[in-house]
């Protein structure tokens, strides 16, 4: 391969670094309203009456929007696969508050400071509720955070608001309960994992205008263009062909743009007043009003026999959705489905439990998407169920973890809402990472500890972990390729960049399957007026679905190229050759060039335009797999700890971009760090985000780790293109287990809660 | 932050009128700590004009300038070498270089910040602070008045001995406020001790200096040190930590702080 | 109020008012390579040299810049061309929210220290934020600016 599987630069790094305008607040045009949201200081509250009439006084306000002066019809603001499997519960703006910080009104202004000052002068009535605050009592509470009629499901998913619960499920391989009877050993644990913020760079940023045909042309920082013009549509009763929505460069997005913020309210402030309007999310709204990911309770028994060989898994969760249902189902499930089926041997395995809804931010997607949560369970009771056997946990893991051709039954029954997807696992290099990881991290010296001195002692531990690549028959990507005169492409995707390096890794691709390189290949992404069709930057779809479009795209171009120089050079297609620059025949002495055919094709003879376009649904979700070393410096007496390496093998298939893949995989090693050590949103008694900023809401920084290592394994995934699955999430799962296990290797005390704090572990210290 | 006026004093007593005109009237230091609060502030005075960043030296003391950035202070080697880089030390773990670059010795001295890494260093090093009207003031005076002066913060004198120096700021990320401090100086004869973000603010704790200073650091008055410190001190929670985890790094670092600079001593 | 001040080696006079910040400033002023990344002085996404030193801009009041030298990466072009090769190279760049704020820190850090050592490297940069990429890439990026002759 000449161009895939090469570290070449991302072809818009630089032009980001030098300073050109990229990001949607970049592109807003100069005279937008200004828009802003006034929001509710109540966890839960209905309002009594509310009265904007001082505030659309105001000179300078053009809009006030109150939920009298909005559609009512609900919606989700989640960004998923059509008809959604998250309820739709939410309004444009409602008379129910649900959480501190959801939206109340909102007020178009010529500039900021007078719509700060309309926002003042809105006087709202509250009748305030009791909120429900301990997801633990959510279920039967006696407050219904969702008493709305109009509210519904698209398919069944357990959607019962009057219990608050946003959605349930149940499964079960064999039987657990008798499975577990004949083990002889059984580990039991309860797990908690708390809300983490995404906490990406760039704030949730959205602006819009009418073009000359009056239309409305929306700029948004989102994950999925495609799902906001369907959603915008939908909701505020535009025809969709009246929308155009262009995703400029996104900073960051980590799932937490995979929804809609904000969008709404620009869409109907610019569509009511025929102005163009902004509105950049303030880091206080980002923490406060956009999404966190689903804290979970996480009941889990596990089963073997004497030698370490495990007979059943048992997983119940219960998970906090918040105050809306977003992704309510699919994380949950996830948290079973890229997790349970790493250990295919065992006789029974159960997964089920409820999602509920609470006075609290939304909970959504985010990077890991419910398999870091599960993670963290699973492979911390792995590691207690090797200590009880007095069995290296890595052994244990071996006798136990999937293979290459094996499969496991959770594929055919757990799927993205619904039922699954058979497959068998026809790359799988697990067992290459966990050896070699082991290797790298120096397992056999290390483990489990060394005292070091001076209060000091060094620890490892160590996780697997497994992904997909896309939501087999509902993640669907196309691609077209343009050729131009003077013989370079145009390539249009609707595959979202939001920082991940996509649009560089499927120039990658097609310059591969054209022959040419990079530079021929211009680039163009995710803009619903311009070019195809793509569910969007999540579940780690891109590489896969949208490079496999594009795959197809480029065969199809070449079929074109041939057919055009067969006609130029007056032969039989069949016989053309085509080595990326010139075209030649064994029936004809003449050969053309790529550059002579494109110029003939435009501008001398037989003239055409040719594109092709490829499209793509996966019919599997080939999973990525990983295993995740960290060797850790704890000071016993502090229970401080120094994380000195974190040593990731990890099994994408083909990376097509190895540099930047190796980036994806730290990126997420790094934030499942944060996760694992110390990021929480914290509430106050009353509902309130204590965490509304970067001086409460910490993420790693720079000084928090020392060393990444981080490696690909040889592998070759026949169904995707040049060999490659995805890589986009995979590294996020293990921190937390991996680091409980190392905590644990080094002090004998078990976390079972995140993040994993000094002061945490001291206390656990202090019980022992 | 929402200013109305902004006012760049000609003169110490230019900015003292602006300052006395109006309890709205502040002084900007490098006003990082002011934009995070949201005050209507109705004339904001510069200082910048009144060469107050500079830091000079006599036979005894340094007067370092109100206006002085953080970073000039990690950066002035005549300071640091005199304090064993205690001062490098402590703004070394303040946020990056570019926030030093704006924050001012006289924000962070004025702001008396319960979480300040500064002022426990200020605090051993018997930091003296000279105000415009006011005249002069002890740190540790300043800290125990009830009503903050309404003055300006002209500059800060530290006497010239030489020590040395420990310090720990304990946080969860580089950039976070300390869960708890620690500044530790130690002269010939003399060992000064001084604890922050407890979560109040950092205090010198003073039983404890005057019994080693007085019965020595062995392994017959390290118990007894160990418990004055820890009746001496008191701790409490807030979102960053409990008083109970707060108590367990102060004994830590309290025997770990003495014998670092005990060593080779007594 | 107007403010004379130098952005990027140009002369530029601001009518501004007393709480406007430079970020503001700039952006107003189609400025678009500095970031608002929290506005709160904790992400170094908003970064300027000031006189040459690195400082945040969402923290600047514009008032008090009278006759100083603002630079933004618009105004250091041959460097950053420099920095962001080794970027581009070492697969650091993703999102690139947090790129012209590093890239001016990083500049700065060439002017400032000579010889620094990988824990330097990190101490001067803590300051700025980076979400994507676990900061890994970007050392490796940096040492090769930072040892690159010119
Ligand atoms: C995001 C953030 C993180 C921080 N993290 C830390 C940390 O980890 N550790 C730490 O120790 N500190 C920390 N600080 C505090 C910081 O170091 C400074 O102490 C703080 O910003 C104040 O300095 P300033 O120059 O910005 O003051 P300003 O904001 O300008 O002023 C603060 C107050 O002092 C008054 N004032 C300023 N100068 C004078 C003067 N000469 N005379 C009289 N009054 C005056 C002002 O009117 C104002 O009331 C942090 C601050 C921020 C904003
Ligand atoms: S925007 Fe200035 S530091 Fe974040
Ligand atoms: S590259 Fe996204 S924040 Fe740094």
């Amino acid at each position: 391969m000449k161009v895939v599987k090469h570290e070449i630069p991302s072809i818009d790094g630089k032009g980001i670094m030098m300073g050109h305008k990229a990001y949607t607040d970049d592109f807003a045009e100069r005279n937008s309203l200004i828009v802003k949201v006034l929001r509710s200081p109540h966890a839960f509250a209905k309002i009594k009456k509310i009265n904007a009439d001082h505030a659309r006084k105001l000179p300078g306000v053009a809009l006030v929007l109150t939920h009298h002066d909005v559609p009512r019809k609900p919606f989700t603001r989640a960004g998923q696969g059509y008809p959604e499997p998250s309820p739709h519960d939410k309004f444009v703006l409602d008379e129910y508050v649900r959480y501190v910080g959801d939206e109340v009104a909102a007020v178009a202004a010529v500039d900021e400071k007078t719509a700060d000052e309309a926002l003042k002068l809105i006087e709202v009535e509250y009748k305030v509720l009791e909120p429900v605050l301990d997801f633990e009592k959510a279920l039967n509470h006696e407050s219904v955070i969702h008493p709305e009629e109009d509210i519904h499901e698209m398919f069944p998913i357990g959607f019962k608001p009057k219990i608050n619960q946003a959605a349930a499920y149940h499964m079960e391989v064999k039987n657990v309960e008798e499975s577990l009877k004949t083990c002889e050993v059984v580990i039991e644990e309860t797990f908690y994992t708390q809300a983490q913020a995404h906490a990406m760079m760039e704030p949730h940023t959205v602006n819009a205008r009418l073009d000359v045909q009056n239309r409305l042309i929306i700029y948004s920082s989102t994950q999925t263009p495609f799902h906001v013009r369907r959603i915008i549509s939908q909701a505020l009763d535009v025809p969709m062909s009246r929308i155009r929505v262009i995703k400029p460069r996104v900073g960051g997005g980590f799932g937490g743009k995979q929804a809609l913020h904000g969008e709404m309210l620009v869409s109907l402030v610019t569509l009511r007043t025929h102005k163009p309007a902004k509105l950049v999310y303030t880091r206080k709204e980002v923490f406060e009003s956009s999404y966190t990911r689903h804290p979970m309770r996480i009941k889990v028994k596990i089963g073997a026999d004497k030698t370490g060989k495990l007979r059943a898994i048992d997983c119940h969760i219960l998970s906090d959705t918040g105050a809306y249902g977003e992704h309510a189902l699919t994380v949950f499930m996830v948290a079973g489905s890229k997790v349970l089926p790493m250990y295919n041997k065992v006789d029974a395995v159960r997964f089920h439990g409820e999602v509920v809804y609470t006075n609290k931010t939304s909970a959504g997607a985010y990077r890991g998407y419910g398999a870091i949560q599960g993670n963290f369970a699973v492979e911390s009771a792995i590691d207690m169920l090797a200590h009880k056997l007095n069995i290296d946990p890595i052994e244990l893991r071996k006798m136990n973890m999937i293979a290459e051709n094996e499969t496991s039954p959770i594929f055919a029954i757990m799927g993205e809402g619904t039922e699954g997807t058979a497959m068998n696992m026809d790359t799988c290099k697990l067992d290459y990472c966990v050896e070699r990881g082991k290797a790298l991290i120096g397992w056999h010296e290390k483990y489990p500890r060394q005292d070091v001195g001076n209060h000091k002692i060094r620890s490892v531990g160590m996780a697997i972990a497994m992904q997909g690549s896309g939501i087999p028959y509902i993640d669907m990507g196309a691609a077209t390729i343009k050729l131009n005169d003077d013989g370079f492409y145009n390539l249009t995707v609707g595959a979202t960049d939001i920082g991940q390096g996509s649009d560089t890794i499927l120039a990658q691709i097609a310059a591969e399957a054209l022959m040419t390189t990079v530079d021929k290949v211009i680039v163009y992404s995710s803009d619903t007026d311009l070019t195809p069709f793509d569910t969007g930057a999540y579940a780690s779809s891109t590489t896969y679905i949208s490079g496999n479009a594009v795959y197809k795209a480029a065969l199809k171009m070449i079929e074109l190229l041939k057919k055009a120089a067969a006609k130029a050079l007056k032969v039989d297609a069949e016989t053309i050759q085509f080595d990326g620059k010139a075209f030649s025949s064994e029936a004809s002495e003449s050969t053309i060039s790529l550059i002579d055919l494109s110029n003939r094709l435009y501008y001398n003879e037989d003239q055409e335009q040719l594109t092709a376009t490829g499209s793509y649904f996966g019919t599997k979700s080939p999973p990525p797999f990983m295993a995740g070393f960290i060797e850790i410096e704890i000071d016993k007496e502090t229970a401080e700890i120094e994380i000195l390496n974190y040593v990731s093998v990890v099994d994408c298939g083909t990376p097509i971009n190895p540099k930047l893949a190796q980036g994806q995989v730290e990126g997420g090693i790094v934030q499942g760090l944060g996760m694992a050590h110390f990021e929480e949103v914290k509430y106050s008694k009353k509902g309130q985000l204590i965490s509304n900023d970067w001086l409460t809401y910490k993420i790693p920084t720079s000084l928090d780790i020392k060393k990444l290592t981080t490696e690909f394994a040889e592998s070759y995934e026949e169904s995707g293109p040049y060999g490659a699955k995805s890589v986009g999430e995979i590294g996020i799962d293990t921190p937390p287990a991996a680091l409980g296990n190392a905590i644990f290797n080094a002090l004998g005390v078990r976390m079972t809660e995140l993040p994993m704090t000094p002061e945490k572990i001291f206390q656990k210290l202090q019980k022992k | 932050m929402k200013i109305q006026q902004y006012h760049r004093a000609t003169s110490l007593e230019d900015a003292y009128n602006v300052l006395m005109a109006n309890p709205k009237n502040h002084i900007l230091g490098g006003a990082l700590w002011l934009k995070q609060l949201d005050r209507e502030i109705e004339t904001a005075i510069d200082l910048q004009d009144l060469k107050l960043d500079e830091i000079s030296q006599s036979e005894t003391h340094f007067r370092i300038g109100s206006m002085t950035t953080l970073y000039r202070l990690e950066s002035a080697e005549a300071l640091n070498e005199w304090c064993d880089q205690l001062v490098r030390s402590a703004m070394q773990h303040i946020m990056g270089v570019s926030f030093r670059h704006s924050a001012t010795l006289g924000g962070s001295i004025m702001g008396r910040y319960a979480f300040s890494d500064l002022i426990g260093v200020f605090l051993v090093l018997e930091a003296e602070l000279e105000f415009h009207k006011t005249g002069k003031m002890s740190l540790e005076a300043f800290l125990h008045e009830r009503k903050m002066p309404n003055d300006i913060l002209v500059a800060i004198y530290i006497p010239k001995q030489k020590g040395k120096s420990f310090f720990k700021k304990v946080s969860n990320t580089r950039l976070d406020f300390a869960i708890l401090n620690f500044a530790f100086f130690k002269t010939d004869d003399q060992l000064r001790i001084a604890i922050g973000s407890r979560p109040s603010i950092a205090m010198l704790a003073k039983e404890t200096m005057a019994f080693i200073n007085a019965s020595g650091w062995n392994d017959d008055t390290k118990p007894q040190a160990l418990e004055l410190f820890m009746n001496e001190v008191s701790f409490g929670n807030n979102q960053r930590g409990s008083a109970e985890y707060r108590k367990q790094l102060a004994k830590v670092y309290f025997m770990r702080g003495v014998e670092e600079v005990m060593k080779g001593d007594c | 109020m107007i403010v004379k001040l130098t952005l990027n080696h140009q002369e530029k006079r601001f009518d501004v008012d007393a709480s406007e910040t430079l970020l503001e400033t700039l952006r107003n002023h189609d400025v678009m390579s500095v970031k608002k990344g929290c506005d709160a002085s904790s992400c170094g996404t908003c970064t300027v040299l000031v006189d040459g030193k690195p400082m945040l801009s969402c923290s600047l009041l514009t008032v008090r810049l009278q006759n100083k030298h603002i630079i933004t990466v618009d105004g250091i072009h041959d460097e950053v061309e420099k920095i962001s090769t080794y970027f581009g190279l070492e697969g650091a760049d993703q999102c690139g929210f947090c790129n012209p704020g590093m890239a001016l820190s990083i500049y700065a850090l060439k002017q400032m220290l000579s010889n620094p050592s990988s824990e330097d490297i990190k101490t001067f940069l803590v300051g700025n934020l980076c979400r994507c990429s676990g900061y890994q890439a970007q050392f490796k990026a940096i040492k090769r600016y930072l040892g690159d002759p010119l």
